[in-house]
C-alpha cells in the first residue's frame, strides 16, 4: 500500500512503469490544455496538469489497462484548479505576457456541434490572445463551463459530473457566459466579418 | 414558454441539449422572432469563436517534470501515517482527556474524606478552580454539601 503513494520510479515493476508513460503520452496534451484554457498561463497548467499524473502514478494499481481515463483525467484537473483558486483567490488574471504557443491547428479537435466544423481553423496569435484574456475574465465557475463545453467540446451531462453539479446549472452558467463572453467578443467578431 | 423561458433555452438549443419537444417549442418561436434568431446567431458565433481556440502546445519537459514530481518526497508525508497509527494515536489521546480528570477526582475525593470537606474546600478549591483537569462535578459537589453543612442541612447521602 505504502509504496502505491508518493514511492518513485521502483514501486513498480517495469511493465507498470511503461504503462505509466504511455498514458502520459496518450493524455498529457488533452489534459495539458484544459488546465491552459482554464488557468490562462503555462505555469500554473504546467503545475495543474503534472499533479493530476502524480494522482494517475499512485492510483496506477487500481486502474484497470485499457480503461478510459479521460473522464477521471479531467474531473482531477478540474477538481486541482478549483483548490487551486481556493488556495490563491488572486490567480493571475492577466493574460499571457507571450502569445500562447499553438501546434497551429495540425490536431482537428473532435467536436460535438457540426455547426462549428464551418470556422474550425484556429485563430491567429492575437486573436487567440484576446479570446483568452476573454475567458479569464469570467468567474471560474463560468470559465470552466466555457472550457469544457466550447473549447473541449464536451456534453452538459459529462460538465455535470466532472464539476459535480446539476445540469440545470451547467446550462444556465453556459447561457449567462456566452452572453458575456458575446459582449466582450463583439469587437473580435467585428474584425473578423470585415478581414 | 414564455419569451422570456425561450431566451434562456437558447445556449442549450444551439447545442443540441434540449429534450425533443422543448426543441421543437424553440424552434417553432425562432421562427416567428427575429430578436430570438439574432439572439442565436450571435451565441452561436461566439460558441465557434471560443471554439477556434487553438490546441496549445504541451511543453517539451512535461514527461520529465511528471516524473520529477513522483520523484520529490512529499512534504506533507505525516499525512500518510497509516490509518491504524492514526486511529491508535487518536484513542491514545481520547483516553489521556478522560483519566486524567478520573484520577485526579478519585485523589481529590479521598483527600477531602480525610481533612473534611470544610477544610478541603478552603485548601484546595481555589487552586482546583485554574486547574484544567479537576474533576470540577466533585468540587461542586462538595462545595453544596458545606455549604448545606452551614445551613444547618444534612448533606446528601449522609442519612
Amino acid at each position: 500500500m505504502a509504496q502505491s503513494r508518493g514511492g518513485g520510479r521502483d514501486s513498480y515493476t517495469p511493465d507498470e512503469v511503461a504503462r505509466f508513460e504511455e498514458l502520459v503520452a496518450r493524455y498529457s496534451r488533452h489534459v495539458y490544455a484544459i488546465a491552459y484554457r482554464m488557468a490562462g498561463n503555462e505555469a500554473d497548467a504546467k503545475d495543474l496538469s503534472q499533479e493530476a499524473f502524480v494522482r494517475v502514478w499512485r492510483a496506477l494499481r487500481r486502474i484497470e489497462p485499457g480503461a478510459p481515463l479521460e473522464g477521471w483525467l479531467r474531473r482531477i484537473v478540474t477538481n486541482l484548479y478549483i483548490d487551486l483558486l481556493r488556495r490563491r483567490p488572486k490567480v493571475r488574471l492577466e493574460s499571457l505576457d507571450e502569445p500562447v504557443a499553438t501546434d497551429s491547428g495540425e490536431m482537428p479537435r473532435e467536436r460535438s456541434d457540426p455547426n462549428v466544423d464551418v470556422e474550425r481553423k484556429v485563430l491567429d496569435a492575437g486573436m487567440d490572445r484576446r479570446v483568452q484574456q476573454a475567458l479569464l475574465e469570467l468567474s471560474a465557475d463560468l470559465r470552466m463551463v466555457v472550457v469544457l463545453a466550447d473549447v473541449e467540446g464536451y456534453a452538459y451531462e459529462e460538465i455535470a459530473s466532472v464539476m459535480g453539479v446539476p445540469i440545470g446549472t451547467v446550462k444556465s452558467r453556459l447561457h449567462r457566459a456566452r452572453r458575456t463572453m458575446r459582449e466582450r467578443l463583439a469587437p473580435i467578431r467585428q474584425e473578423l466579418r470585415q478581414s | 414558454m414564455s419569451t422570456h423561458r425561450i431566451e434562456r433555452q437558447l445556449s442549450a438549443y444551439l447545442d443540441g441539449e434540449l429534450a425533443a419537444e422543448d426543441a421543437a417549442e424553440v424552434r417553432a418561436h425562432l421562427a416567428g422572432c427575429e430578436s430570438c434568431r439574432a439572439e442565436v446567431e450571435s451565441l452561436r458565433a461566439t460558441k465557434t469563436l471560443v471554439g477556434r481556440l487553438a490546441q496549445p502546445s504541451l511543453p517539451a519537459d512535461f514527461a520529465a517534470g511528471v516524473w520529477s514530481r513522483i520523484e520529490r518526497p512529499s512534504p506533507r508525508r505525516w499525512f500518510w501515517w497509516p490509518r491504524p497509527a492514526m486511529a491508535m494515536a487518536a484513542v491514545a489521546l481520547a483516553v489521556i482527556l478522560v483519566a486524567v480528570p478520573l484520577v485526579r477526582g478519585h485523589l481529590d475525593r479521598l483527600r477531602a474524606a480525610e481533612v473534611g470537606p470544610d477544610l478541603f474546600l478552603r485548601a484546595y478549591a481555589p487552586a482546583a478552580a485554574a486547574d484544567p483537569f479537576v474533576d470540577r462535578a466533585f468540587i461542586t459537589l462538595v462545595s453544596t454539601d458545606a455549604g448545606l453543612r452551614l445551613l444547618g442541612e444534612e448533606p446528601r447521602g449522609s442519612r
